[in-house]
């Protein structure tokens, strides 16, 4: 079927490769992703913080956009993602906020009836097309592939989400039947550290390393996430000059599965990664071209 | 409202309730406006109407303001429109002339806005004014309160309640779900904080509840409806049967004998028992019970009943003889089934979803040639019990006429078989090929029927010989017709009487004659039957080189059985499938070929098989010298026609399906001759259940209820059941391949006649026999009957109903334990060695699953253990409330894990609650034991990744609020301390008894502080964890406390019924009838003679739905009619100008 | 009070085993409810006869609220059950009348639904005031005696 797509702003600049990934994926499933047209700025989480109105106003407005066309809008960054379900909320169960919203977007001749499902790609992925579906549209294995899914804070919390809060298995399922082996950590719902990069990154940077450290101490070999800021620091940490010994490559969970479903890891920007893909990746990803 | 108030003289009074009500509403300005309204003859404010001061005012003014109707504004009515009414009474006025205005619970306490709150509490008043001014002087009935009591939980609560009211010499009827009373305490080791052993305190009081006359304890019993009303309750209460009597002494041979072992329930599971147990041994009633689920269905599978997972059991056992005994119990051809039954069981085992189904058959023959190896031959027959003097005869000795001789014989009959042929034992003999079913094996089973003292009458043809006429000369009652099905079908194609072609029923019959016909050396079968397999398999024994199985579909459709069709592919059987012979060509009159045509599989046919079809040109010929047809068989009753016995379209004989009863009275049929060639086991069947119609035929009882086995048309299994509720779903139950039976290599036994099946060694029986489910736990093997002396055991018990009647009820039913799967990063379920505190406490005690060691799932003791408080407590996704107990028992844990091993302990609280008496003192003392606190919830266990393989430890991560720190601490064990919640069933019992609940889910008692045993409805109260999560000391407090108030009314003898009811005034009744049918309790009879309805006082509980659905108006609300409620919305609206005329309020003055 | 800003009436009529207890226990836990709503006990829903409804209205209600409850917990087994079928029917003759659906409601509401209840009334209040008074022929609020009469005709 068609999902509406909103890729955010961190798709068309840091995150290329997920945004390439997962139209790959979606296609390669059979499915089409219909980019919103004119979408904004989803309104950012710490936008919350400075003012309410304005930041619910400005991803309501891409709520708007998309109930003109169908009923579904997929994004996958995890930010705009709960971003765009707790303008959602908000909006259903605040009524006097409602009334501010809804002036805001009368003003641009919009309205919004609440007609909106915001869905994220792995939820679609594993719940509407399902984990056998993948399994049997996979072109190649991912066996011998020690992976940890890190799943983050944002796109099962706070809950009831599409996957529990406290034990999230979507990714671990997924790859699983690809043929991969999902190590357990526990960080794998910890924090990232977040913005806290940019406002206290001592703090930050010890979160990130608690991660990556977990994720390594368990055996994995890559790391798999579905949060372009996840992503970001986790790889560019050990980028850095202090990063530690036992780097550990860190690609968004489409890479992964664009590589199973046949795609190349050029076509995959698997080489971009800043950190060595590790022996059985390489072999996976095949030679650069 | 002049309308309303003109001549009355009501007075008003609104209440401060301290600043309660005075701080939002304006309590003065209300008076004011309500002094202004017709008919207030006296209207104040005063701080405490509730209060002695307050009530003298309403007194005083009843008497000297001479009031005749009374309003009080103040808390609800809930609270205290009881006090008012009798301040009222109490002054000489009807207390049903009083009404009450919620000014502070929907008012006050609700509004912030004083004007707004104001205006409210004014327009609330004046609907009360309104409403009072049309109330009439009511009566209340009273009724007599029955003095007997239903208690619902045998817990703590339950058994301390039933205590207090058997000691003031009531009759209690105590009813508990489970098999004993005791609830979650009687799982307890130890109880906080005097560390006295729970069981030393809680059995006793259990033993003298057992012994008092006056409590009649209900186990295994649900109360399934209640109704009436206080004073006098009518509960149905459904007693699951205990299969044991109370004749039981609990000597415990019945467990010693008992070869079923499941898990025990209330060891959770951790621990073993019998299907005839005790829950523990202190349980009460003192007596066992047999645990029967659903019938295992390889019996229900059965055309006998056979009880084939009882002797599997004890097989299992190495209990061969008892095995074998059981079997012949029901079965009256043992040693045949053992060889030649195609157990129907088998296909239907449970085992199968695990792996393979359990070798039933093969374990049944072990069993007999056990017995006759070992146990000195086959046993004498048991005398029947009594002796029948009518004669019966059977017609046909096949399998349906031995069981049904069998049977008759039991039953006292000596019944006189008839047999056409030389021979006993119908196709058994003419049909089974030897190698199958050696003759010797045969006529075992025959002479213990003939030991019976069955006559048996060879080479004489009923209908020939002689006629059921004669026979009934010379006395005979009552006739089976069992003759079989001998004549095989033709094939009806050209060539068919050409020599070299004959039947394969005619050619094993005479074969096994001992005159076997020429046969060549390249034959074809035609059928995929047992018929056709068997005679393959017997003209290859004749020395045949080529024998060829023509079947018109494949292999999957052949009805022959598997494993025959295996053996015969070994001897080197050829098998042509998908073929089907058009014509028998000949050569001078002997066979030379079949013309064959190839088929294909097309639709479905009725019988659910793919239809075959034949291939376009693809016919084709094929060489043979001898053709045998065995595509189906048919009666022969070309005589018995001539008895008068109708036959039916098919050419078989007309029964019932049920009695059996032909269209002659007093004759019976069964078998394949009545339908159709069928299976050894089915024929069987049929026998038995004749012999049981032919009984009550000749005792003169109606052909109906039977009680031989028949064979449910759906047996409730599949994928998604379980064996029994204990047992792991088949997906987690270790698989154990079947035991292959040993076999006479396939060379060697193409030539002979020897028995191709050898029969299990002991160890293979055993080990096979373990393979079984036990499904239904209870596997009727009857040993627990044998071993009872005092004959308490009785399998054949019912679930009981009992129509209690009562005064009141009180509900104990306690709490569950939440389960902790729901909170997986905990990790419950998935990691060992993480248990629930319930587990935690049976394993401390000395009769748990580890007689009170602390033990590992590996046997070792714990180095570290961690205790988790508020699992699913003061947990916003799951339960919000407290449980309580847990802190403390968490201590306590924490102390005895400290007593008995070496272990550290760490406690993961979030508060510490040590409220009651003693409780600090002991958290000091756990402290001082040197117990790590961590104040902090768990975030998550886990297993530790990098330890060596083996002990593999368990880390618990949380944060150290004090700390301000994460920490991760290794340690062996994690025990949850898991909240209470309402037991489960609750709500279904909430909604028979018509109760509230609490958010929480907890029962909602009357009044959270001043009644909190009642409830809103009368005569029904609450007691512990039924009410609210709480420990021992206040559940017992409760508990008293419910039952004296229950004495209380008990020795009042009677109860004030509310006069709110329903009555018709028959002038206006216009006998439409509608009350009638919208009457929830038939309360409303109809008078056929004045053509009006009537309503019957005692039963009316004053809903009012007839008052409102009554067109005529005819029915009045007794305290709730029409013109009060239309007055109090007037009242409610009216206008506030409309007020406020007079403003003069009389200071009060107390 | 002042006829400058308009002031919602709202009658409740509640049942005494549920509902009417709920409100109680919005009270007990002090939890804000419209003081528009006024509410009048009646034993069960059963007992409401939609002359009642009508006659609230005759007499200048701008609103009506029926609450009992939930279905199976009925403390009469079926009385709630039979209010909700006269609710229905009731709906239907008053849009013959012009009154707008949302005037009149129906909630289940048990003893424990504390914030449920007040939340109902804060809903109502809102969706009166959205709706504005209700204008039976012409006038809010006639005076007792008329209404009284009106309320017959209509009972």
């Amino acid at each position: 079927m068609i999902y509406g797509y909103y890729p955010g702003c961190s798709l068309e600049g840091a995150s290329r490769p997920y945004d390439r990934s997962l139209r790959f994926v979606m296609t390669a499933l059979g499915h089409e992703l219909k980019e919103l047209r004119d979408w904004n700025c989803c309104g950012a989480t710490m936008y919350m913080s400075v003012k309410e109105t304005v930041a619910l106003s400005l991803s309501a407005r891409n709520l708007a956009l998309a109930e003109r066309n169908g009923n579904t809008l997929v994004t996958p960054c995890s930010a705009c993602y709960t971003m765009l379900l707790k303008t959602q909320r908000c909006m259903k169960e605040l009524p006097g906020l409602r009334r501010q919203v809804d002036e805001a977007l009368a003003e641009a001749g919009l309205s919004y009836r609440l007609g909106v499902q915001v869905r994220h790609p792995l939820d679609v992925i594993v719940n509407d097309i399902g984990v056998e579906a993948v399994a049997r549209k996979a072109k190649r294995r991912l066996e011998g592939l020690r992976i940890a899914p890190y799943y983050g804070c944002q796109i099962v919390r706070p809950g009831p989400a599409f996957d529990d809060p406290d034990w999230p298995t979507s990714m671990d399922d997924l790859f699983g039947a690809l043929g991969a082996e999902c190590v357990y950590y526990p960080d794998r719902v910890r924090c990232c550290g977040g913005m806290l990069m940019t406002t206290d990154p001592k703090v930050g940077e010890e979160l990130t390393q608690n991660v990556l450290d977990c994720a390594i101490r368990n055996g994995a070999q890559v790391v798999a996430t579905t949060c372009p800021l996840c992503q970001m620091n986790l790889e560019t940490l050990q980028a850095r000059a202090h990063a530690r010994e036992g780097a550990i490559p860190v690609v968004f969970f489409t890479q992964l599965l664009g590589l199973a479903l046949g795609a190349s890891g050029t076509e995959m920007d698997l080489h971009h990664s800043l950190v060595p893909l590790g022996a059985r990746l390489e072999e996976l990803a095949g030679a650069p071209s | 409202m002049k309308a309303n108030g003109d001549g009355r003289r009501i007075g008003f009074y609104i209440c401060h309730c301290g600043s309660n009500i005075a701080a939002t509403v304006d309590v003065a300005a209300v008076a004011n406006h309500v002094a202004g309204l017709s008919g207030v003859a006296v209207s104040r404010h005063y701080a405490f109407m509730c209060s002695q001061p307050g009530q003298d005012m309403i007194a005083r003014d009843i008497r000297e303001e001479r009031l005749d109707r009374v309003v009080v504004a103040a808390c609800s009515p809930m609270m205290h429109e009881l006090t008012f009414r009798n301040a009222c009474q109490g002054a000489g006025l009807n207390r049903y002339l009083f009404q009450m205005a919620n000014v502070r619970e929907q008012c006050a306490w609700v509004h912030a806005d004083r004007p707004a709150a104001t205006e409210k509490a004014k327009s609330l008043a004046r609907a009360a004014v309104a409403r009072v001014a049309h109330q009439r002087p009511l009566e209340a009935a009273t009724i007599p309160v029955n003095p007997d009591t239903l208690v619902i939980g045998g817990g703590i609560a339950g058994i301390q309640a039933a205590l207090d009211l058997a000691e003031a010499g009531r009759e209690v009827w105590l009813v508990e779900r489970e098999s004993t009373i005791g609830g979650n305490m009687a799982r307890f080791d130890k109880t906080f904080p005097t560390l006295d052993c729970a069981s030393c305190i809680l059995t006793p009081k259990m033993v003298s509840v057992g012994h008092r006359k006056n409590v009649h304890i209900l186990t295994q019993s649900q109360v399934e409806q209640v109704s009436g009303f206080a004073g006098s309750f009518e509960a149905r209460v459904r007693k699951k049967a205990r299969y044991v009597s109370d004749q039981c002494t609990a000597c415990q041979e019945c467990e010693k004998v008992c070869p079923v072992e499941v898990p025990n329930a209330f060891d959770l599971l951790l621990k073993k028992r019998k299907a005839i147990h005790k829950a523990f041994p202190q349980a009460v009633p003192n007596t066992y019970l047999i645990d029967k689920q659903e019938r295992p269905p390889c019996r229900e599978a059965c055309p006998i009943g056979q009880e084939a997972a009882g002797y599997v059991a004890l097989i299992g056992q190495g209990r061969f003889a008892e095995a074998a005994e059981l079997i012949r119990m029901r079965n009256p051809l043992p040693v045949v089934c053992g060889r030649v039954c195609y157990h129907p069981c088998e296909a239907e085992c449970n085992r199968g979803f695990v792996d393979e189904p359990v070798a039933i058959q093969h374990l049944k023959r072990f069993a007999l040639d056990w017995q006759e190896k070992h146990s000195g031959g086959i046993p004498a027959p048991p005398p029947p019990t009594e002796r029948r003097p009518e004669k019966v005869a059977i017609v046909g000795s096949g399998p349906a006429g031995l069981a049904c001789a069998h049977d008759l014989a039991t039953r006292g009959y000596r019944p006189t078989v008839f047999e056409r042929d030389v021979v006993l034992g119908g196709m058994l003999a003419l049909g089974i090929p030897r190698y199958r079913l050696p003759r010797e094996r045969l006529l075992q089973d025959i002479d213990f029927i003939r030991r019976m003292g069955v006559e048996f009458r060879t080479g004489v043809e009923v209908g020939r010989d002689v006629t059921i006429g004669q026979l009934r000369k010379e006395g005979y009652k009552a006739f089976f017709v069992a003759a079989g099905a001998h004549v095989g079908v033709p094939l009806d194609v050209p060539g068919e009487r050409l020599a070299g072609v004959m039947q394969g029923v005619e050619f094993l019959r005479r074969h096994a004659l001992g005159i076997p016909p020429a046969v060549g050396r390249n034959v074809a079968v035609v059928g995929g039957g047992n018929t056709a397999v068997d005679a393959a398999r017997t003209v290859l024994r004749e020395g045949a080189e080529h024998v060829t199985i023509l079947y018109r579909r494949t292999r999957a459709e052949m009805p022959a059985v598997e494993h025959e069709i295996a053996d015969a592919e070994a001897e080197g059987v050829r098998f042509a499938y998908l073929r089907a012979p058009l014509e028998v060509l000949g050569e001078d009159g002997r066979v030379s070929g079949l013309r064959c045509v190839e088929m294909e599989l097309g639709e479905p046919d009725a019988s659910g098989r793919r239809r075959p079809v034949p291939v376009p040109g693809s016919e084709h010929t094929l060489s043979f010298d001898t053709v045998l047809v065995a595509i189906g068989q048919s009666p022969d009753l070309s005589l018995l026609g001539g008895e008068g016995l109708k036959l039916d379209r098919r050419g078989t004989l007309e029964a019932n399906g049920e009695t059996f009863a032909t269209s002659v009275p007093g004759v019976f049929g069964g078998g394949d001759v009545v339908f159709g060639p069928a299976t050894v086991i089915a024929a069987m069947g049929a026998g038995k259940r004749a012999a049981e119609a032919i009984d009550k035929y000749l005792r003169g009882e109606p052909l109906t209820d039977f009680h031989t086995h028949a064979v449910p048309t759906q047996i409730r299994r599949g994928e998604s059941f379980r064996p029994h509720p204990y047992a792991p779903p088949y997906t987690q139950t270790p698989k154990r391949p079947r035991q292959a039976m040993p076999k006479l290599p396939a060379p060697d036994r193409a030539q002979g006649w020897e028995e191709v099946e050898l029969g299990f060694t002991e160890e293979q029986a055993v080990a096979e026999a373990q393979r079984c489910l036990h499904c239904g736990v209870c596997v009727d093997c009857y040993q627990c009957v044998k071993a009872c002396q005092p004959g308490a055991v009785d399998h054949a018990m019912k679930d009981e109903v009992l129509d209690l009647k009562v005064g009141q009820v009180l509900v104990t039913t306690g709490y569950d334990l939440f389960d902790p799967r729901r909170m997986a990063q905990y990790g419950y379920g998935r990691l060992d060695n993480v248990v629930t505190s319930l587990e935690f406490e049976r394993m401390l005690a000395s009769t748990g699953p580890t007689g009170g060691r602390l033990a590992l799932k590996n046997g070792e003791e714990p180095r570290a253990v961690a205790i988790v408080h508020c699992v699913g407590s003061r947990d916003e996704n799951y339960h919000r409330y407290c449980s309580r107990v847990c802190c403390m028992y968490a201590l306590k844990f924490a102390h005895l894990v400290h007593d008995r091993t070496r272990a550290a302990v760490y406690e993961f609280y979030i508060d510490m609650r040590a409220y009651g008496k003693g409780y600090e003192e002991f958290y000091g003392r756990v402290l001082a034991e040197g117990v790590n606190v961590i104040r902090g919830k768990v975030a998550e266990v886990f297993a530790a990744p990098d330890a060596p393989p083996g002990e593999g430890h368990l880390i618990v991560r949380a944060e150290d609020t004090l700390l301000g720190k994460q920490r991760e601490i290794p340690v062996d064990m994690v025990i949850l301390c898991c909240a209470l919640e309402p037991a489960q069933g609750i709500e279904a019992l909430r909604r028979t008894l018509h109760l509230s609940q609490s958010p929480d889910g907890f029962l909602l008692e009357r009044h959270p502080k001043l009644d909190p045993t009642g409830t809103a409805s009368d005569g029904i109260f609450v007691a512990g964890c039924a009410q609210g999560p709480k420990d021992i000391p206040d559940t017992v407090a409760q508990a008293s406390a419910a039952a004296s108030r229950m004495l209380g009314l008990i020795a009042r003898g009677e109860i004030a019924v509310d006069p709110i009811k329903a009555r018709v005034e028959p002038e206006l009744c216009g006998g439409c009838r509608i009350c009638n049918n919208v009457c929830p309790y038939n309360a409303i009879r109809w008078l056929e003679d004045e053509k009006v309805a009537e309503v019957l006082d005692a039963v009316c509980k004053g809903c009012g739905t007839c008052v409102a659905a009554c067109p005529a108006g005819a029915i009045t609300g007794l305290g709730f009619s029409d013109e009060q409620i239309y007055a109090e919305i007037d009242g409610l609206l009216g206008t506030p100008e409309a007020a406020s005329r007079v403003p003069t309020t009389l200071e009060a003055r107390p | 009070m002042t006829e400058t800003r308009f002031e919602p009436r709202i009658v409740a009529f509640l049942c005494n085993w549920c509902a009417y207890s709920g409100a109680d226990l919005a009270g007990v836990s002090r939890i804000p409810s419209s003081p528009c709503v006024r509410a009048i006990r009646v034993m069960c829903t059963g007992r409401i006869d939609p002359g009642f409804v009508l006659h609230a209205f005759a007499s200048g209600a701008d609103a009506v609220l029926l609450a009992g409850c939930h279905p199976g917990d009925c403390h009469y087994s079926e009385g709630n059950y039979k209010c909700l079928r006269r609710a229905l029917a009731l709906r239907r003759l008053l849009r013959a009348f012009g009154v707008e659906e949302d005037r009149v409601r129906l909630e289940w509401i048990s003893a424990s639904e504390a914030e449920k209840f007040a939340q109902v009334t804060r809903e109502m209040e809102e969706a009166v005031r959205r709706l504005g008074p209700l204008r039976l022929n012409g006038g809010a609020g006639p005076t007792e005696g008329e209404s009284k009469e009106s309320g017959r005709a209509e009972a």
